[in-house]
């Protein structure tokens, strides 16, 4: 069984057979806690109904509360002012009416306190909530006892004021929680229940109407199965990953990503379940369904990050029960010396210490932080996977990145066409276009994306040479498009290269293909694997922070060198295979260096499994099998500046949180011993003080820096 | 000064009162969503119902 703490959700394993669920629900209200099986509309009905509680508790609390301190000023001023005489009369029926607003006070607003604190006591375990509740309760049996005798002080204003600010911090509490759990209820939330299913139209049917013929059904998109083809219209959501198959559109993915333009999306595209599909209805082969989703797979990544408590969390949560115990017992040895010494203001000594020591804002400090910055982060599309992951990153280093599909999109595209004959550049890209028309190759994509105006050339006597090149007539004329090698072997027409002759700059950038026929040179086609946007900024954003970047490549040396110099990495290895990556980080990390690895995850699993903050680009393969603390869900690689600055923010408000928690206990709990401060103080010093956390910690939610 | 045993009594009163008003504004759900109304009258209510086109 795992308990999720901000969530508010436990994922329970059991056999059915050996033990109803209904037993595991008991059980648990048992321990005093309430449980039902997961439902997102559910929880988000348990959420409004716990706020509108909360809220009437805090406005019945303030209501009363004003009562109560209005009459507190009535009863001062009469003990102040002796011009004027209170009689005795006056002053008892002040009190009764004061210990009479007081009661629902206690019992309905603060009810939560007693709940929670007596729950804890039957679990034999010691929360902030039990010195609190003893306060509560002595301040109140030593008030009502002094109102019936007509002895002795009241404090009926200062239980108000404690309830009441209390109440604040933790519906504060509550709201950023909320707050956290908002963009990944959104998640949960998109997913359509139903799909429109086509079923093609029979064989004998011909090929007009296409549309027409085919059935579309609407069913339950639970009942989808990869290969299923669904039509999804403009405006709907898509149900599952998929492929287009047919229809031109634009899809919004900016849920899972966090981008907010519409990504275009033709035939050949894949989807992700959870986008919006914005203009034109598209045809889609569905790829997976359920729980094998994209979505779901981060879902699920997600949720299993978040159940791993935080170091900081555990040990302060250990701290803080031996605390209470502390101050129980502080308590205690001040109220009876403050008895033998001073018996008439014993009461309000023991009420201060109570209150005043009470552990709150350093309950509060850590996981307000961790569920703001979380929150904040995945609005941004970085996934935080890890607990613990965000204080590294914000203490790291060095930063290794890996070249292809990190660093550079993995996709080529034309650079540079050297002509070598008459024809224009344009014709030469149709023809290498038609030569390429039915690859599918990276570099066909490339070319055809370069000339991609204008009809392709019909051509005939097409052969492909895998990882050579192409042959194919066009009009009559053969034409040969590929390697250097490749068309020296086809033709003879370019000389035999020597492997170190070819040390042009062209070279070391991307790669080259000739478009030759029989006898000429037609041109050359530079084709470079472009870097993506964003790197340059990233680079020299690490480079001013006195970050060491090094760039880690299973390409040769040369050319990663190339790379990392225009770029500016302080230092460019290639040559690495994805054992030599291991080792070279590992030697790092043996050193003691804070070391972040960004890769996509493909070839770089096992170096991203070792190293202590791993980052790993979203459009990587499965993303279920990333060992990657962080994801870019978007795959842009500027969101590591801004997921740094936030790291280093969320650290920032960390220690201040500890530092002012700390520091309050440690100057109030002296002065309450010695009687200085009053209960009415202490209940407003020590809400105050958890006040201040969690705004603290809101801060982090809040800041958008320029996306 | 006797007038206060009589105006306090009528305070509580009124205290109740208010407190009532206060939880049926709350259950009626006027609290849920702080922001949004400031909106409805931006929000046109003239779309035609989702038929789909085919």
């Amino acid at each position: 069984m795992v308990v999720n703490y901000s969530t508010h959700t436990a994922e329970v394993l059991w056999q059915p057979a050996r033990l109803p669920l209904s037993h595991i629900l008991a059980g648990i209200h048992e321990l005093g806690f309430q449980a039902w099986p997961f439902h997102h509309k559910q929880k988000a009905l348990q959420q409004t109904q716990a706020k509108r509680t909360a809220l009437l508790h805090i406005g019945s609390a303030a209501l009363f509360g004003m009562q109560v301190m209005m009459i507190s000023i009535g009863l001062y001023f009469g003990a102040w002012n002796m011009a004027w005489d209170m009689d005795a009369d006056m002053q008892r029926f002040l009190h009764w009416v004061a210990m009479l607003l007081t009661v629902p006070v206690m019992v309905y607003s603060g009810q939560s306190f007693f709940i929670n604190a007596w729950r804890d006591l039957k679990n034999r375990s010691l929360s902030m909530d039990v010195p609190v509740v003893l306060g509560l309760t002595i301040a109140f049996i030593g008030s009502a006892l002094a109102t019936v005798s007509g002895r002795g002080e009241v404090y009926f204003d200062s239980i108000c004021v404690l309830i009441l600010l209390l109440l604040i911090s933790r519906y504060f509490e509550f709201q950023t929680r909320l707050d956290a759990n908002r963009h990944l209820e959104k998640l949960y939330r998109v997913k359509p229940d139903t799909a429109n299913k086509i079923t093609p139209a029979p064989a004998d049917q011909t090929d007009a109407d296409q549309t027409d013929a085919n059935q579309i059904d609407v069913i339950p998109a639970i009942k989808l199965q990869p290969g299923d083809l669904i039509l999804v219209y403009a405006g709907e959501h898509i149900p599952v990953d998929g492929v287009v198959m047919s229809g031109d559109s634009a899809v919004d993915e900016a849920l899972l990503t966090g981008e907010a333009r519409p990504v275009t999306k033709k035939a050949g595209d894949a989807l992700i379940a959870g986008s919006t599909n914005m203009y034109a209805p598209l045809t889609v082969e569905v790829t997976a369904v359920g729980n094998n989703t994209r979505l779901q797979q981060i879902l699920r990544l997600i949720e299993q990050g978040h159940q791993q408590k935080p170091r900081l969390t555990a040990i302060i949560n250990r701290f803080a029960g031996g605390f209470v115990m502390a101050v129980i017992l502080i308590a205690c040895v001040t109220g009876v010396y403050w008895y033998l010494h001073d018996a008439s203001s014993w009461l309000g000594v023991t009420i201060a210490v109570l209150v005043v020591t009470c552990p709150c804002a350093l309950s509060l400090a850590t996981p307000t932080a961790y569920t703001a910055a979380n929150n904040a982060m995945l609005g941004r599309g970085v996934a935080v996977l890890g607990q613990n992951v965000l204080q590294a990153l914000a203490a790291a280093q060095v930063f290794i990145f890996d070249k292809t599909g990190t660093l550079t999109t993995g996709e080529m595209q034309v650079s540079g066409l050297t002509l070598f004959s008459g024809l224009s550049k344009a014709h030469c890209l149709k023809l290498a276009a038609s030569l390429e028309a039915k690859s599918d190759h990276q570099i066909a994509r490339a070319i055809r994306a370069a000339a991609d105006h204008g009809e392709l050339l019909p051509t005939c006597n097409l052969v492909n040479h895998p990882g050579a090149g192409v042959t194919a007539k066009i009009d009559q004329c053969h034409y040969f498009l590929g390697s250097a090698a490749f068309i020296n072997r086809q033709t003879g027409l370019l000389p035999e290269q020597d492997e170190s002759a070819g040390d042009t700059l062209d070279e070391t950038i991307g790669m080259e293909v000739f478009l030759t026929t029989s006898t000429a040179v037609l041109c050359a086609i530079g084709l470079e694997d472009y870097p993506r946007p964003g790197v340059g900024a990233l680079v020299s954003y690490l480079n001013a922070q006195a970050k060491q970047t090094i760039l880690l490549s299973g390409d040769r040396q040369r050319l990663v060198v190339a790379i990392g110099d225009k770029l500016g990495f302080d230092e460019a290895i290639g040559a690495q295979l994805p054992e030599g990556k291991l080792a070279y980080l590992q030697e790092k990390i043996d050193r003691g260096d804070m070391v972040v690895m960004v890769g996509d995850g493909i070839n770089d699993a096992p170096a991203l499994a070792v190293s202590p903050v791993s980052i790993a680009m979203g459009n990587g393969a499965d993303i279920s099998k990333l060992n990657a603390d962080m994801i870019l869900l978007n795959s842009d690689l500027m969101q590591i500046t801004e997921a740094h600055q936030l790291a280093r923010r969320f650290v920032r408000v960390l220690k201040q949180n500890i530092l002012w928690a700390v520091g309050y206990n440690l100057l109030a709990l002296p002065l309450a011993i010695a009687g200085i401060l009053t209960p009415w103080l202490a209940a407003i010093g020590m809400s105050v003080s958890s006040l201040i956390v969690v705004l603290n910690s809101t801060r982090l939610a809040r800041l958008r820096t320029t996306a | 000064m006797e007038v206060l045993y009589l105006l306090i009594p009528l305070s509580l009163l009124l205290v109740l009162l208010i407190a009532c008003l206060l939880r049926w504004a709350i259950r009626s759900g006027q609290y849920d969503d702080l922001n949004g109304p400031a909106y409805r009258i931006v929000m046109d209510d003239d779309r035609p119902p989702d038929k789909e086109i085919d």
